[in-house]
């Protein structure tokens, strides 16, 4: 998710119709510049180089994000079904059309992967290291951070462990509420809200973040560190 | 997230290539709605987190990327003027389990199919006064 205001001026995306390394590159109408949408930056055109300001979204189930925000609307379809049309390539061997881009054997290609680049340091949390492992104490780029997995939805959500100057370290408690063990404030994993304890009224800060298949992440960022491979 | 589209192009580069324009929307066919268990109600988020941000420069060298193109630009159409559907009436149209992405900007609170946008890739929207862009 990411704002479509770039130093104030409002732009608009289209589907350029152009891969590169294997993701697909939107434009924008207003220059025509070439964008990434896994990385949010602008890699072709006037804009080279500016990145797009992330917008912290959430991706779940529809009957958990309805029991979450009753009054939410949901973009029409029309005709489409719930089915994906792509179900059966995310469990196939295949790539991109053009193939991997750079060779990498250290995870399954089609493994989902939650992805946090800070500092030039890329770290990519495999979704079958957090279905073990939901809530994660780490560090990228020499910034403290939090990872917290929802099993069910596989939603993967990033902070900030630093609050109020404060280093925290969090635990689960049940499901995607977690406890930060230096106050033993109880918090709400996937909204980043402290719901009991000393500190309620804080919000985690959200780090930018993206769901990505393994493949698709390395190809960008080969120098990729794999929590809970590497470490 | 949109590397899962590119068996998606081939298929449409197809279609486009053949003329076949695709008049006839495939219905495709809902999922089993098999019950899922009530999801325990969560502390409702006002926002999905404060967030620290940019439109910094990146330093990415940018000169040896190899781009392909395979559909002419617009050739999946993003979509300019959302239409919603309150939570109620969504429930026709959305699965239980059917995987969305969701925001909530001041109060302001949509979700997108997450395989609808497999098709259309781009939401042009505005939420809780923000314009946002949808990617997939």
């Amino acid at each position: 998710m990411y704002s479509r205001i770039i130093d104030e001026k409002e732009y608009t995306f289209g589907v350029s119709g152009k891969l590169i390394m294997n993701v697909l590159v939107m434009y924008d109408r207003q220059t025509g510049t070439l964008w990434s949408q896994l990385i949010g930056e602008a890699v072709q055109g006037e804009l080279q180089g500016t990145k797009l300001e992330f917008l912290p979204s959430l991706q779940t189930t529809w009957a958990d994000w309805k029991a979450q925000n009753p009054t939410t609307l949901a973009l029409r379809k029309g005709y489409y079904g719930a089915r994906d049309p792509y179900e059966s390539y995310y469990a196939s061997d295949r790539t991109g059309v053009i193939g991997e881009s750079i060779r990498d054997d250290r995870l399954y290609i089609k493994e989902f992967v939650v992805g946090v680049e800070l500092n030039g340091d890329p770290v990519a949390f495999p979704f079958g290291v957090l279905n073990k492992e939901p809530v994660v104490n780490y560090e990228a780029g020499g910034q403290p951070i939090l990872v917290v997995f929802n099993v069910d939805t596989g939603t993967g959500v990033v902070y900030e462990r630093e609050v109020d100057g404060q280093l925290l370290t969090f635990s689960q408690v049940e499901k995607t509420t977690i406890v930060d063990n230096e106050t033993g404030t109880n918090w709400n994993g996937l909204t980043g809200e402290a719901i009991e304890g000393p500190l309620v009224g804080i919000k985690l800060t959200r780090i930018k973040s993206t769901s990505s298949f393994w493949f698709g992440w390395k190809d960008w960022y080969p120098d990729s560190e794999i929590y809970g491979l590497d470490s | 997230m949109l590397i899962s589209k590119l068996v998606k192009f081939i298929i449409i580069g197809w279609v486009l290539l053949f003329g076949m324009v695709a008049c006839a929307p495939a219905e495709t066919r809902d999922l089993p709605s098999e019950e899922v268990e009530p999801v325990k109600s969560q502390e409702s988020p006002e926002s999905s987190g404060d967030l620290i941000e940019d439109n910094f420069k990146s330093n990415r060298n940018y000169d040896d990327l190899e781009i392909v193109t395979l559909l002419p630009r617009d050739g999946i159409p993003a979509i300019d003027n959302p239409k919603f559907l309150s939570a109620d009436e969504a429930d026709d149209e959305y699965a239980p389990e059917e995987l969305v992405i969701g925001v909530n900007y001041d109060g302001d609170a949509r979700a997108y199919s997450i395989p609808f946008l497999s098709s259309r890739e781009i939401v042009n929207d505005t939420v809780g006064g923000k314009k946002i862009a949808v990617t997939w």
